[in-house]
């Protein structure tokens, strides 16, 4: 297994298929990212970043339904496995961890 | 990969180059998704932008993550590895054997050149005027009518018609008239500087909106607004103002009119039909011809009887011009001041037709010809063939030294498809190389190709969005054409054979059809050699045939309408100088003239006959040495010839249904003019012998002759020698100095100028001729390999036969013998062939030669003169070689 470092997208994406519990297939992803961060998200890197989640162990993935407008296509769905959850919370906790450790002046912007 | 229907369905090559190089266990998640997207976006942002974008996605996921691994790549692998095995042997296969390459390459480079030069001039010729943005709406109204001796069109139609068009008619948007003033030359004057302007075209101020002529400089709109207003080329304005900015500048036309240069040009496409070097209002000449010279005012907008405007009509978008035509047709003649002939009628003529298709009267410029261009098409293509059988015969008579290396293929285990493909793609890497070649073959020759034929031809490799593609695929085109027979043939071997050193299968079959492409290249060059042959003397017999008239020694003054009111006093100045034999006013024999209805005395109008109209003086008959059949010439001792005595030609005199004797003394009238009074009338007093004034492709036109007023001069000298020569044009000019100061001395001869009228068709007859040498000579060298690779591979046979004895006479006949056997029978089919074809040819024309069998035989003897050079080379060397060195080898 890679290392388990998780690079921004990857947390969003790994969110994302969170949120989107059992459809969560690629072009899914890409628009609720999309609607989420209000950013273009390409296709390619939505992939890319499920690939790389996948080897290092954070989603698993089955085939799913075919649509006429995927052409017959299968859906790749994606789910998140027991250390995908485990690591998006990590992510969390460290956050909030540092959220707390910032002084409160800094927010206030008294100096 | 489920094939169901999709709604849109983006480019196939994409999804099988995303399939490619996929992952197999990601590929269908990904192609579903791309697919998904491209519904949508095909739905909200059309077709043509999701197909962009699919493409855009497809290259986007060409990244590490989604490539196929290592061992899913493994067979294509060894594909790559066999195709780079492909290409060494190839190369070495060529380095090997350097005469045939070079021969093959270059003959093939040649033949790929002259075709792409060719075509370039007949896409050009198709391209005429269609890079105007509304070509395909713009129409040339065309005058036709039925005239005594059949139905005759006319480029040209009244002016009156504009008005008539742009309120009746609400599906022509706009339309445009030209005039171009054919009797008269002008001059153009900035300060010191005059020059005579040959193309000037007087139009409306709508030019812009119908015609895509760019301004580079000067408002579009208003340019030629303004009467007294003048657009030029960059070049003509270059000419008179140098560096200096001519917009703004006054120019004072035919000393009289100031206009001021309102706009500049950009330079005109080569494929306009339009060529001009000015654009000046077509109000300035109807006011200086209202304005008149005396009483003779005229108003050109008034007149129904002249058809004189081109007039391109832009019709409006979703109109069609058959319905437009109709309508004109039907309702027309209501608006028409023409009620007294109804058989007159205008139609709309497409544009982008005129160049090839349209052969009327009143054209601006000599047009193409459809069946040019296709002739010149078509000997192109057959040069490629020619080429290209060169290749197909070298490659399998090379096949011998290509056996051994099948045989061991197969042996290897290699299929016959792999070896097809093998040869096939040998054949398209030559076809590449030669097409390169080619392409710098034809950037070296295109300029004095150009020139030759007056044109301005390029070839648009990075512009044209063909070019490139064409030149690929044309490449691939030859290269499979060529390859295929040699593939299909070579990988038939059979390797215990071939490898045994027994090449069995190279059987009849082989040489038969190695024989039937020979001799195919034959037909097709004697065909060419007859139809040189029969197109020259042709154009030499209509060049020289007599026209009835003497256009010899024949001086036309360019400016002569300038002081025909003083010809009288011009014409007993010059008659003292002794090498002027006589000056006529009015007609130049050679030109085209007028046309005009006659009617007989006490006829109704109905019955007016169209004919020619040519105004003369009373020595025109001894100018031109034209005989009088009946009658009497017009007379300078008859008063009444001046004002009531006109002349027929016989045409007319048939025409008018009357025999010569019984035309004479006849009266008979001509109404015209814008007041539609009567012009003139008088009494027929001779009776002229057909001359072939007009044109040397067309029936004699009936004529009648009457004494003129006004019109150009031309004047018959009689001189010797140079010197006279020199002297009479001194002394003429001397003359001309004194009468009209402020015009320049210029002239043409007649002879000169009647000559030019054909140069288009001769140019394009020599470079037909040039490019069959060109044929022939890739036919030879196809030839020449051939018989060398014979020479060569009976080196041996030909020695033992020396040591028996054998005469070099009798091994000349033995290497040759096929091939001149082989030539005569392609000269028996040619020759019916190009007999029937020649014919064909010359229905077309009025005066036409008699195709006799001297042509053949001479073709015959040429191409059996070539074949036998080009083979015998390599025979004398045979046959004369030392037997002692041919047979060392074993």
């Amino acid at each position: 297994m890679k290392g388990t470092y998780l690079g921004e997208f990857e947390e969003l994406v790994l969110l994302t298929v969170g949120i989107l519990h059992d459809d969560a297939y690629g072009l899914g992803i890409t628009d609720e990212l999309e609607k989420q961060t209000k950013r273009n998200v390409t296709i390619s890197s939505v992939h890319k970043a499920l690939v790389r989640l996948e080897e290092k162990g954070f989603l698993k993935s089955g085939m799913g339904g075919a649509t006429d407008a995927r052409g017959g296509r299968k859906k790749r769905l994606y789910e998140l496995t027991a250390s995908g959850k485990k690591q998006v919370n990590e992510a969390k906790e460290l956050r909030n961890n540092m959220w707390n450790a910032v002084p409160k002046v800094v927010w206030q912007g008294g100096n | 990969m489920a094939g169901r229907k999709l709604n849109y369905s983006p480019p196939r090559w994409a999804m099988r180059f995303f399939r490619w190089y996929c992952r197999k266990d990601l590929a269908d998640g990904m192609e579903g998704d791309m697919l998904e997207l491209y519904q949508r976006r095909a739905q909200q942002k059309g077709k043509f932008k999701a197909n962009f974008l699919f493409i855009w996605n497809v290259l986007r996921f060409f990244q590490p993550f989604a490539l196929k691994q290592k061992s899913e790549f493994h067979h294509s692998l060894t594909t790559i590895d066999m195709f780079s095995n492909y290409l060494k042997i190839a190369y070495r296969n060529l380095i090997k054997s350097k005469a045939f390459t070079a021969i093959n390459i270059f003959g093939l480079a040649i033949g790929i050149s002259s075709f792409i030069i060719m075509m370039s001039f007949v896409f050009n010729e198709l391209s005429y005027d269609r890079f105007h943005s509304n070509a395909d709406r713009v129409y040339r109204l065309t005058y036709n009518y039925e005239a005594g001796s059949g139905a005759r069109q006319i480029a040209r139609v009244p002016y009156p018609l504009k008005p008539i068009l742009l309120s009746e008619y609400p599906e022509v948007e706009t339309l445009v008239r030209f005039y171009r003033n054919t009797l008269d030359v002008t001059t153009v004057r900035y300060g010191e500087k005059n020059f005579t302007e040959d193309d000037i075209l007087f139009v409306d101020p709508e030019v812009f909106e119908v015609f895509d002529f760019r301004l580079e400089s000067g408002n579009p709109e208003t340019a030629l607004k303004d009467m007294n207003s003048i657009v030029m080329t960059r070049r003509a304005a270059a000419k008179y103002f140098g560096d200096e900015n001519p917009m703004g500048k006054i120019v004072e036309y035919k000393n009289g009119d100031e206009l001021q240069v309102t706009g500049i040009l950009a330079e005109l496409p080569d494929n306009s039909h339009l060529q001009f070097d000015m654009l000046v209002p077509l109000e300035l000449q109807r006011q200086r011809w209202m304005r008149g010279n005396g009483n003779n005012s005229y108003d050109f907008e008034q007149d129904w009887n002249w058809s004189g405007a081109l007039t391109y009509i832009l019709l409006k978008e979703g109109s069609s011009i058959e319905t437009f035509n109709s309508k004109f047709l039907e309702e027309g003649r209501d608006f028409f001041d023409r009620d007294d002939n109804t058989e007159f009628e205008f139609s709309g003529f497409p544009l982008s037709d005129i160049h090839l298709h349209s052969d009327m009267s009143g054209e601006l410029e000599a047009n193409g010809n459809m069946g040019q261009v296709i002739g010149f098409g078509v000997i192109a293509l057959l040069i490629l063939v020619i080429a290209c059988i060169n290749f197909i015969n070298l490659s399998t008579a090379r096949s011998a030294q290509r056996a051994k290396e099948v045989g061991l293929r197969k042996v290897m285990g290699a299929l016959r498809q792999q070896l097809i493909g093998q040869f096939i793609s040998e054949a398209m890497l030559i076809a590449f190389v030669a097409t390169g070649i080619g392409v710098l073959i034809v950037e070296l020759l295109l300029p004095y190709f150009n020139e030759f034929m007056g044109k301005k031809l390029s070839i648009p490799y990075l512009d044209g969005p063909f070019v490139i593609p064409g030149l690929v695929l044309g490449a691939i085109t030859i290269g499979l054409f060529s390859g295929l027979y040699p593939a299909f043939y070579l990988s038939r071997f059979e390797p215990s054979k071939t490898l045994k050193g027994n090449l069995g299968a190279r059987g009849q079959g082989n040489v038969r059809i190695r024989r039937l492409l020979v001799g195919t290249q034959f037909i097709i060059s004697n065909l060419l050699i007859i139809g040189i042959f029969v197109v020259q003397s042709q154009l030499d017999f209509l060049r020289n045939k007599d026209l009835g008239f003497d256009k010899d020694q024949i001086m036309v003054l360019k400016h002569g309408t300038k002081i025909d009111d003083q010809f009288d006093l011009f014409n007993s100045r010059i008659s003292n100088i002794p090498y002027v034999e006589a000056a006529n006013l009015g007609y130049v024999a050679g030109k085209r003239a007028f046309t005009q209805t006659f009617r007989v005395d006490g006829q109704d109008l109905d019955a007016g006959k169209s004919m020619g109209i040519k105004y003369v003086s009373y020595d025109f008959a001894k100018m031109f040495d034209l005989d009088v059949i009946n009658g009497r010439f017009f007379s300078k001792e008859i008063l009444s010839d001046s004002a009531g005595a006109m002349m027929l030609n016989e045409s007319a005199v048939q025409q008018f249904g009357w025999t010569n004797e019984q035309a004479l003394g006849k009266k008979f009238s001509f109404i015209g003019g814008s007041d539609n009074q009567t012009r003139f009338e008088g009494r027929i007093i001779g009776i002229l012998k057909d001359a072939n004034f007009e044109s040397l492709y067309q029936p004699i036109k009936p004529s009648v002759f009457k004494i003129s007023q006004w019109g150009s001069i031309s004047i018959k000298l009689n001189v010797q020698n140079g010197e006279e020569l020199r002297t009479a044009i001194d002394d003429i000019n001397v003359v001309w100095d004194e009468i009209a100061p402020t015009w320049p001395f210029e002239y043409s001869f007649l002879d000169q100028e009647l000559e030019a009228q054909y140069v288009k068709e001769q140019r394009l007859g020599q470079a037909v001729q040039y490019f069959t040498f060109l044929a022939i000579f890739i036919a030879c060298l196809g030839l020449f390999g051939l018989a060398s690779f014979t020479v060569q591979q009976k080196t041996k046979e030909i020695g033992v036969r020396k040591v028996l004895g054998a005469s070099v006479r009798s091994i000349l006949i033995l290497v040759s013998k096929s091939y001149i056997g082989l030539i005569v029978i392609s000269f028996l089919v040619a020759t019916p062939l190009g007999y029937w074809l020649s014919n064909q040819w010359l229905q077309n024309f009025e005066f036409r030669i008699f195709v006799g069998p001297f042509y053949f035989i001479i073709a015959g003897l040429i191409s059996i003169g070539i074949a036998a050079l080009a083979i015998s080379s390599q025979s004398l060397k045979a046959a004369s070689s030392n037997p002692i060195k041919t047979l060392r080898h074993e």
